[in-house]
């Protein structure tokens, strides 16, 4: 079987072919892609390779906003001295990713789009309430720019909002205060190479012991990664106790199984969520005891 | 020289495998090379009707569909894999045809279009739906493959003096050998034969099993070994049929043909180890000391017999564990069913039997309050023990390893010293109260573990032909040493060894000799490397050979200067006088030799001493040797996912003679690691008869971040190995200590045993409810504040007497 392949090295020239072509796939790293391919899961269509657009790699922070390249790397991001010092779950969900011949080719983009529900970088973009921008050609030739709350991108397992002839430009967010912390965490049956059987973010604010913000995402438990507003809603405004944790991991189980149903997986899954999730909210917290 | 041992020698496969110029065997090609693929059967029992290939030939590109009608010589043994299906596939994934095209993409595409149509059979799915009454037969008219006994005393007796009686069942999983190098074949059709090319454990078995497929005498098929990417006890079975396969390709189509499977199709087609249900019934006076023990087992044989039958024999033989029992009753059977089939995967029968009755031992320590190693300790096999085929032993050095074991593991100590990090578990519990509201730290506990094998040394009784091999060398006139010897290297350093010997009778450095390609076509039958017996066999044969090349030299050289040949040193490259007072190089030795003697060689032999089984009496020497292991791991648990860590590991071997210590460590080091996967992680799941696992994204070897803190202990104990280097074996043995030694550890943290493997983060996470239900551990959501509680002190002797089960 043969397929069109392109390489374009400037944005303007990606947006023209992904217009004129409009089942072509984009290629980021491949991580995804290229194995879907070999299952005959793949595109039908050309393929149109994003690695020659410098453009669309690097961290940059403008006025308090940090903007990520969706063609920067997961090793790209796990180094980062900006997102270390700015974000840094982030940086720690990228060191989850696979191997490191993976977080050397996978990009966050990549991540994003492809939208496993298991994908390591969504759920601390979530946490600190990130935002994509989208652009495609008019057909006079002038850009067109969406930006959605991530949030909003993921629609379900595997399914966002890109239409057929946007690309992916940018992952943007505000720089969180000192006031916020944050965690990440991940189950996986190995300590690399694990797709996770669980992941979640937190990001926390408190004042004194009362919690006066709180965003919660879980991976792998519904079919995207998603924010847990049951949970946060019950932590906000409410004392940091065990007692307060144990109901917030009880409401997230409880939303997730509505979500899901009873699934082979329920019996392990639902306790391990409840314990998850206290165990996310108090090591947010913890991070902030600790500066 | 015993410094020597310890000084590491460049692998002189090394080089090759690092540098990229190492060629396997998918990276050989022939002009006009065609590709050959499998069309497979879906089904787990199915009649074939018909095989229509006429859509797949008339692709252009395609050459040949090929059918068992084919097949020019001897399809397969009774009740063995056939080379292709002739009439009933007996699993999903057996092969019924094979395509024959220009590409690879083209034969894959090709096997698709291959029409064959089914009757569906009925089918058999576990080895007791198999063994009741009215079952489906596999093959012929019972399911029962084969049982093993081994009868020593009477149980009935034993049992009456037993002031305590336990019986538990266990069981382990399907599991593959994972090498990285997935199976394959190339054949060349010469004017006399053929030549296959193809990695194996097995080169002559590899070209007997060719030679009868293709109807050829075994000297016209030769087979050559590229390098080995690995084996782990497979490409065995494997290969034999890809080589057939490629091998009629070959001769039919006159072109040379290849078959490389894919890690999908090794999955689906390739043989797994047998999984295994073992009830144990043990007896024990109150002072530890074993009475009786009664064990039944029942082993997944899979669709066809392979090597099940002396599998399942050293399981049989090995299943008590290294305990002095006077009452011994154990059977084994393994049955047939419609799964893929089960065969040598490295370990070979041990790993199961050992994880069940290491496993049993523990859960006998605590129902007699007593500990762990000191049960062990009781009843462990000592000079002269008897087991349980009434063999007696020598060379055991089973206690010098517990003692060992005991000295570097700290498996009495309170604290968690010894951890890598300063993350002792006793200072979470104050870290954590820091905050004062809650507890911070996510709650871990930790537990240790032990055990402790005894292991047959290479083939045993199971295997009838005598356990020989045979290195030859040939010295050039340069005085450089060309080494022929029929060891596989499969990535565990045999070669090298042989190289080693030869070095240290002839005083050449390992630097100027040079292993010659592994071929049929000059290389005396060595048998296979498989049942650890690579360094017994060959190493001593190495010895042979060095010494009959010496005394050719020497003779020459003793002629010329006057005086004893035997007198003469072989030292550093030189030859002297026992004076030192005369000395020339091997060198010009090597030249004089040339014009005095026809040819400067060595040549020899060296097989084991014969061992016997009586099949109706159940008992004989079912081995020449025996070597023994002990293990202890300590583990970290997380009590909210279940997640295991491991901590410490100790892995200690008796190897007889340390002959290349770098070498052995880094042997049981593998062992260690591919028993860790079987002990956690690896699992090929098998539904309805089919395989669900599919790749390594869902057979999940451990990584280098899983395999941590380990530390392999190579033992030369007092009681070397009973042949002349007193080397004993541990490719095997390194590989079934571990799995219980890990379980015992959990167990130890939370009090709740596990007796099936793997040991997931299910099966872990329902321990942990368990624990904390029986109230073995305090449970994180109901206590928080408490979390953690169990892991201050993993004191064998405390932990874990609320989880009687």
């Amino acid at each position: 079987m043969s397929r069109e392949y392109f390489q374009p090295t400037t944005l303007e020239e990606a947006l023209q072919i992904r217009r004129e072509n409009g089942g072509a796939a984009l290629l980021a790293g491949g991580t995804d892609l290229v194995v879907a391919m070999r299952h005959d899961r793949g595109p039908e269509g050309g393929l149109i390779d994003l690695s020659k657009i410098f453009g669309l790699k690097g961290i940059h922070e403008k006025a308090g906003s940090i903007r990520i390249g969706p063609m920067t790397t997961f090793t790209e991001i796990a180094e980062s001295q900006l997102l270390r010092e700015a974000a840094v779950i982030l940086c720690e969900a990228a060191e989850t990713v696979g191997s490191p011949q993976i977080r050397n080719r996978g990009t966050i983009g990549g991540n994003l789009c492809n939208a496993s529900a298991a994908a390591d970088c969504i759920t601390p973009l979530l946490c600190l309430n990130a935002a994509v921008e989208l652009q495609s050609l008019e057909s006079d030739g002038s850009k067109f720019i969406r930006i959605l709350p991530l949030e909003a991108f993921l629609i379900d397992s595997k399914k966002t909002d890109i239409r057929g002839d946007e690309i992916l430009t940018a992952i943007s967010f505000q720089r969180p205060t000192d006031e916020m912390s944050f965690a990440f965490q991940k189950i996986g049956r190995r300590n690399a190479l694990a797709i996770a059987r669980l992941n979640g973010s937190c990001a926390i604010r408190l004042k004194g012991n009362t919690v006066t913000s709180l965003f919660f995402a879980l991976g792998a438990a519904t079919s995207k990664p998603e924010r847990i507003k049951r949970a946060e809603e019950y932590v906000t405004g409410r004392e940091l106790t065990d007692e307060t944790l144990s109901e917030a991991g009880k409401r997230a189980a409880e939303y997730v199984l509505e979500k899901t149903g009873v699934r082979a997986s329920s019996s392990y899954k639902l306790p391990v969520i409840e314990r998850f999730t206290a165990s996310l909210i108090r090591a947010a917290a913890e991070r902030r005891t600790m500066i | 020289m015993e410094k020597e041992n310890t000084r590491p020698v460049d692998r002189q496969d090394a080089y090759g495998k690092i540098t990229g110029k190492a060629r396997y065997v998918d990276d050989l090609k022939y002009p006009g090379m065609l590709y050959v693929h499998t069309v497979r059967c879906p089904y787990p029992h199915a009649r074939i009707l018909n095989i229509d290939g006429s859509e797949a030939l008339a692709l252009p590109g395609v050459v040949k569909v090929l059918t068992a009608k084919d097949i020019i010589g001897r399809n397969h043994l009774p009740n063995d894999k056939p080379v292709l299906v002739a009439e009933v596939a007996k699993c999903a994934g057996d092969g019924v045809a094979a395509v024959v095209a220009e590409t690879r993409a083209l034969a894959v595409k090709a096997a698709k279009l291959v029409k064959v149509d089914y009757e569906e059979l009925p089918a058999v799915f576990t080895p007791e739906e198999a063994l009741a009454p009215g079952a489906q037969p596999v093959h012929g008219d019972s399911n029962c493959a084969i049982t093993h006994k081994t009868v020593k005393g009477d149980i009935k007796i034993g049992f009456a003096k037993a002031d305590v009686i336990i019986e538990r069942e266990y069981s382990t999983q399907r599991a593959m050998h994972s090498a990285l190098e997935p199976d394959g074949a190339l054949v060349v059709p010469e004017a006399d034969g053929i030549t296959v090319y193809c990695p194996g454990k097995g080169p002559f078995n590899v070209k007997r099993a060719v030679a009868a497929a293709c109807g050829l005498s075994e000297n016209r098929v030769r087979l050559i070994q590229p390098a080995i990417g690995g084996a782990f006890g497979g490409k065995d079975c494997d290969i034999n049929v890809i080589a057939s396969r490629a091998a009629m390709a070959a001769m039919i189509t006159g072109r040379p043909c290849k078959m490389t499977w894919s890690r999908e199709e090794v999955l689906i087609e390739g043989s797994k180890r047998h999984p295994f249900k073992l009830k144990y019934k043990i007896g024990a006076k109150k002072d530890g000391r074993i009475t009786a023990i009664e064990i039944n087992g029942l082993a997944d044989v899979g669709a066809y017999i392979t090597k099940s039958k002396a599998t399942i024999w050293r399981a049989t033989v090995e299943a008590t564990g290294p305990y002095n029992i006077e009452h011994v009753s154990t059977t084994i059977t393994g049955a047939y069913t419609n799964n893929v089939y089960s065969d040598a995967v490295r370990g070979f029968g041990s790993p199961q039997v050992d994880f069940a009755s290491e496993s049993l031992m523990n859960e006998l320590a605590r129902e007699l309050d007593m500990d762990p190693l000191e049960i062990r300790r009781i009843n462990a096999y000592r000079e002269g023990s008897v087991t349980a085929t009434s063999q007696k032993l020598r060379s055991v050095n089973l206690i010098e390893c517990l003692d060992k074991l005991e000295e570097v593991f700290p498996y009495h100590a309170k604290s968690c010293s010894t951890a890598p990090e300063n993350s002792a578990p006793a200072q979470l519990e104050n870290d954590a109260a820091v905050s004062g509201k809650i507890s911070l730290r996510p709650g871990k506990v930790r537990g240790r573990g032990i055990s402790c094998i005894f292991r047959g040394e290479a083939n045993g009784a199971g295997v009838t032909t005598l356990d020989a091999a045979a290195v030859n060398m040939h010295i050039e006139r340069d005085g450089s040493i060309t080494v022929l010897t029929g060891i596989a290297e499969m990535g565990q350093g045999g070669s090298n060894i042989v190289l080693q010997m030869v070095s240290k009778v002839l005083g050449v450095s390992v630097e100027n000799m040079k292993v010659s390609p592994l071929d049929t076509a000059y290389l005396p039958d060595s048998g296979a490397t498989v049942g650890s017996r690579g360094t017994i066999t060959t190493g001593n044969a190495a010895v042979v050979a060095a010494e009959d090349a010496r005394k050719r030299i020497a003779e020459v050289i003793a002629e010329e200067w006057g005086g004893k040949p035997e007198t003469l040193i072989f030292r550093d490259n030189n030859i002297f006088t026992e004076d030192g007072n005369k000395k020339i190089s091997f060198q010009d030795a090597i030249t004089i030799c040339y014009t005095r003697i026809p040819g400067v060689f060595g040549y020899g032999w060296w097989s084991l001493p014969p061992v016997w089984w009586d099949f109706d009496k159940n008992c004989g020497d079912t081995y020449a040797s025996f070597n023994y292991g002990a293990c202890g791991a300590e583990v970290e648990i997380d009590l909210t996912s279940g997640k295991v860590d491991i901590i410490d590991l100790v892995a200690i071997h008796d190897v007889g003679k340390i002959l290349n210590e770098p070498e052995v460590k880094g042997q049981i080091a593998g062992g260690a690691s591919m028993a860790l996967g079987f002990a956690m992680t690896e699992e090929v799941e098998i539904r309805k008869g089919q395989v669900k696992t599919l790749n390594f994204d869902g057979y999940l070897l451990p990584t280098t971040l899983d395999f941590n803190n380990f530390r392999p202990v190579p033992l030369e104990a007092k009681q070397p190995g009973t042949n002349p280097l007193g080397v004993k074996g541990i490719g095997e043995s390194s590989t079934a200590t571990l799995a219980p030694a890990v379980v015992n550890a959990i167990e130890n943290a939370l009090g709740v045993r596990i007796r099936n493997l793997p040991v997931d983060l299910e099966k872990v996470f329902a321990a942990i409810q368990e624990g904390e239900r029986i109230g073995t551990i305090a449970g994180v959501t109901s206590s928080p504040m408490n979390h953690g509680a169990r892991a201050e002190t993993p004191d064998p002797q405390q932990y874990g007497k609320g989880g009687k089960a």
